[in-house]
């Protein structure tokens, strides 16, 4: 298991979204570092440590992107076939969460190495218990190589 | 006895020339027959037997209207007499065609020359005839080819002309006189040039006078579409066929010549539908693929602010439970946010779904007159915003959906207003300019701005590139959509953040541009 507290960054532009994410998530009380960010530029700017997040030790690299489509600016699907096309960023895992279950949106992130594909349930109990198997999954049993 | 040899010397050289000029109407192929003053044959030659098929003892000492028809026969005796009484010459020293009859009493045109000698007191006539019978079919022959090519060539419905090595009109036909609307004495002689307008006419002698000497085809054989000029000064679109034909040792061109403007027309018609075909496909394509998003964008977007419904009422019931009821306000106000903007999402599909179902009859909207609608309809957030206004004058008049196009403005000033907040001295301002001959009318701000690679993002349904000002989305989509409707562009113009923005509308359907 990784040392340091596990980071994940949060690409979200619907700030309730956005709350419930963060609610479900301190619920379990793991102590991970929630980074959100409302837009795809944002987050390409934090990856690559562009304009006020220049300072890599106040933006560090995160172990995951939690990743919605339909985002302003660049929307979610650019924003993972930036990452997965960036030969430094490939490797951080890229999981969609997002109210789509078109076929389009699941074919379209697969074709751009998405880690995984997850749907926002409507029902508040489904959403908690798979943000929380979302937590175990990828923040204790996942591994990946140190960069 | 000398004058006896010279008179046997003498005989000699008669019976010699005798001998001779005997061989030589012997080997005539012409009839050669000499009559009396009477008309009476004194001799025929072999070829005067073979002509008329009488041996020569049957026709010498009969008269010679033996060997023609009547009426002839009857009357030759008179012709004789008038010329020895008279002395007017009506064939002798002439020569004229007249008819023979053969002995199986057939008859045959023949060529007569007559001739008269005198002979001491005797006055003699000789007649060479040659049958003409053969010359006159060929010539027969002749006539009628003519005729039937004069014929082909006047019913052609192709202008047909031949012009020599130096662009000479030799001939046409009446198609080329019915084409080109001169006379064709107005044409003979003259340079073909004169068909044609600048700057094939300046062209023309060139593109001969090349040919002739290098031999290379750039029409001859091959045909191809050119412009004819008629003599009202009128052009036309024409197809040119032109052969080489060498007459006599001497090359002339004829030049084949078919109006095309009715095919030129009816290509372009053709053209004209392909392309509305064509133009009503893209339409089809764009109105499924809008279709496409359209559900797609629903389903997508009525589905998240259900999940913020559930799941803060999830939070609700967990926070009542604690009796936290700061927090049972926020989620409170939470849920009720998601469940207004639902209902905003809703009217505004709802909106977006009946663009184009219900037309309103087209009508002439000036533009100028809607510009100050909407400024009116938006009046509110105009004047507590203190922003500054500015119509121009003389916008162009439109014909189209009234009601629609006063949403497309609306939709724009409102976005004026919205991305302006926070500017000092907040303007926008309804204008138009020439570019490129059409008319561009653009609604400008100097609010927030927009950078290039969103240009087209944001027109594009529920996008939104930033959730703060409010709304959701749907006006530029709604405003691109009745302006496609209106077979018109939309485009935004910017020079990047904080430098404001301009929306650009072009209308094919200008009533008028300038007044």
């Amino acid at each position: 298991m990784p040392q340091e507290r596990v980071r994940v960054l949060f690409v979200e532009d619907d700030q309730d979204h956005a709350e419930l994410v963060r609610g479900c998530f301190e619920e379990h009380h793991r102590g991970n570092e929630l980074i959100h960010l409302p837009d795809g530029e944002a987050a390409m700017d934090y990856l690559q440590h562009r304009g006020r997040f220049a300072d890599t030790d106040q933006s560090p690299r995160p172990h995951l992107v939690l990743l919605d489509l339909r985002l302003p600016k660049i929307d979610g699907l650019e924003v993972l076939k930036q990452i997965k096309s960036d030969s430094a960023l490939k490797s951080i895992p890229v999981v969609i969460l997002t109210t789509s279950d078109a076929d389009k949106d699941m074919r379209q992130a697969y074709r751009q190495n998405v880690n995984s594909y997850l749907v926002k349930p409507i029902c508040y109990e489904k959403f908690c218990a798979m943000i929380r198997d979302l937590d175990s999954y990828w923040m204790m049993w996942n591994q990946q190589p140190g960069v | 006895m000398q004058n006896q040899a010279k008179q046997l010397k003498a005989e000699q050289a008669l019976s010699d020339s005798e001998s001779r000029t005997r061989a030589i109407l012997d080997a005539a192929a012409d009839a050669i027959i000499t009559i009396d003053d009477h008309g009476i044959v004194e001799s025929v030659n072999p070829a005067a037997e073979r002509l008329f098929g009488f041996a020569s003892d049957e026709m010498i000492g009969r008269n010679v209207q033996m060997l023609m028809p009547s009426p002839y026969r009857e009357e030759h005796d008179s012709y004789l007499n008038n010329y020895l009484t008279t002395g007017i010459r009506q064939i002798i020293g002439i020569g004229r065609e007249v008819v023979g009859q053969r002995k199986d009493g057939t008859t045959f045109p023949m060529h007569l020359a007559v001739s008269e000698l005198q002979l001491g007191e005797r006055r003699m006539f000789t007649g060479i005839a040659r049958d003409i019978t053969d010359l006159k079919h060929a010539n027969q022959q002749l006539r009628d080819s003519e005729a039937r090519t004069t014929a082909i060539l006047e019913a052609a419905v192709d202008a047909i002309l031949t012009i020599d090595t130096r662009g000479r009109i030799e001939s046409l036909n009446s198609a080329a006189v019915r084409l080109f609307g001169y006379q064709a004495e107005e044409l003979i002689g003259r340079n073909v040039n004169l068909l044609m307008p600048s700057p094939f006419r300046e062209e023309h002698d060139g593109y001969l006078h090349n040919y002739l000497r290098t031999g290379e085809r750039r029409i001859i054989g091959i045909g191809r579409e050119v412009t004819g000029l008629r003599k009202d000064g009128s052009t036309f679109p024409m197809e040119l066929a032109v052969s080489e034909i060498i007459l006599g040792g001497q090359r002339h061109f004829t030049g084949i010549v078919r109006d095309i403007t009715a095919r030129v027309e009816a290509t372009a018609q053709l053209q004209f539908f392909a392309d509305a075909l064509q133009q009503r496909n893209a339409e089809l394509t764009r109105s499924n693929e809008e279709l496409e998003r359209f559900t797609y964008t629903v389903s997508h977007d009525l589905k998240s602010p259900l999940v913020t419904i559930k799941g803060f009422l999830g939070r609700l019931a967990i926070h009542a439970a604690a009796g936290d009821q700061e927090k049972i306000q926020a989620d409170m106000e939470r849920i009720n946010r998601a469940a207004e903007r639902m209902r905003q999402l809703l009217d505004e599909l709802l909106e977006f779904s009946r663009i184009g179902r219900v037309p309103n009859p087209p009508e002439d909207v000036d533009l100028s007159d809607l510009a100050r609608e909407v400024i009116e309809l938006c009046s509110g957030p105009i004047h507590e915003r203190g922003m500054q206004v500015n119509i121009q004058n003389h916008l162009p008049i439109i014909r189209g959906d009234r009601v629609l196009l006063r949403e497309v403005f609306q939709n724009l000033v409102e976005n004026a207003v919205k991305f302006t907040t926070g500017v000092q001295l907040p303007s926008v301002e309804i204008g138009s300019i020439q570019q490129h001959g059409q008319s561009i009318i653009y609604v400008q701000d100097n609010g927030i701005g927009i950078e290039p690679q969103y240009f087209k993002k944001v027109f594009g349904l529920f996008e939104q590139l930033s959730r703060d000002p409010g709304g959701s989305g749907v006006g530029l989509a709604l405003a691109k959509r009745i302006v496609e409707s209106h077979r018109g562009q939309i485009w935004i113009e910017s020079d990047g953040l904080g430098k404001g923005c301009r929306v650009c509308i072009t209308f094919p359907d200008l009533v008028s541009s300038v007044r």
